[in-house]
């Protein structure tokens, strides 16, 4: 059980980050305290562990032509993808226009219901703009 | 910009930051596979934003937010959809080349039970070589708190690889680190 006041300057210590005063006073304290001494062993076998087991990855020798492909691909596309998404949204909002000028239009309707299905449809024309909206631009 | 610079710009970002974002997509989504397609992504978005590039951040601050962003999305859907299997991910998990083994696995399933914000630092610390530099500047972190986390991660792990075998057993398996980070 290593001293908790010397934990972290023994990680520093493993990693290289340890000012020379500080390394010099962690080194006189583990030639008295077998705890600390046993915690640095542990910490440097497990810093060799990790820096062997996490080996860095490489790209695959394709990546460049695969890149390359993709670019050309994009410059193919046309530019106006978004254009159908917004006419849904255009779409979305008429439709609940309309419903509520009919709504509106029917003879028996009291003012309350007609201003309750202008609202309904209001929100609901808002909300399926929104959700195109954020299909469209989202997460960029 | 012309289209020459532009292009000569874009291939010297492309050459000065693939394998660093490769990696900070490793520790992100935890599959070569993955973190490949993202890296292509994120370079795609650079080739087509490059020209709308105004300087007001670092070239790198902005390369790596853009590959981030990627990497987070990339999560996200895959949460949201269930598309991507874990098995799949197990098959083609990170950091090692060789099929792990013995005290290998033990290390990673140790790994896979740290949180994530742990296990990403400690991942992209040993893949960038023990810079606590790069990993604050690819994972947009404060270098004290990237010090702190690692330091976490390796008390965390020491006292997760000195539990008895018969906990070790039912560790969480290296997929288990995809998921979570």
């Amino acid at each position: 059980m290593a001293c908790p006041e010397f934990e972290d300057l023994i990680l520093d210590y493993c990693e290289g980050a340890a000012s020379p005063a500080d390394g010099a006073l962690l080194e006189s304290h583990i030639a008295a305290c077998a705890g600390c001494r046993q915690y640095l062993a542990l910490q440097r076998e497990l810093d060799l562990r990790l820096a062997k087991s996490l080996a860095r990855p490489a790209l695959s020798p394709d990546f460049a032509r695969e890149l390359t492909a993709r670019m050309a691909e994009r410059r193919r596309t046309p530019r106006l993808r978004w254009l159908p998404r917004i006419l849904d949204s255009t779409g979305y909002l008429s439709l609940a226009a309309a419903a509520a000028c009919l709504i509106r239009q029917l003879p028996h309707a009291g003012d309350w219901v007609a201003m309750a299905a202008l609202a309904g449809s209001a929100a609901f024309g808002l909300w399926e703009t929104g959700k195109a909206l954020r299909a469209n631009y989202g997460h960029r | 910009m012309d289209g020459v610079s532009g292009i000569q710009a874009f291939e010297r970002l492309l050459d000065e930051y693939r394998d660093k974002v490769f990696r900070l997509a490793c520790s992100l989504l935890g599959n070569e596979a993955a973190a490949e397609d993202a890296t292509q992504e994120t370079f795609l978005k650079i080739w087509k934003s490059l020209p709308g590039f105004r300087g007001e951040s670092s070239v790198s601050t902005w390369i790596y937010a853009i590959a981030r962003n990627t990497c987070l999305t990339r999560r996200r859907m895959a949460a949201a959809q269930r598309t991507i299997s874990l098995d799949a991910a197990d098959a083609a998990a990170i950091p090692s080349h060789d099929p792990p083994a013995g005290s290998a696995a033990d290390l990673r399933a140790a790994i896979g039970r740290l949180p994530a914000k742990y296990a990403r630092v400690l991942v992209l610390f040993y893949l960038e070589d023990r810079s606590y530099q790069q990993v604050a500047l690819a994972l947009d972190l404060p270098m004290g708190t990237v010090k702190t986390y690692l330091h976490r991660a390796k008390k965390e792990l020491a006292v997760l690889l000195a539990a008895p075998a018969t906990q070790k057993e039912d560790a969480i398996p290296w997929p288990a680190l995809n998921s979570k980070i």
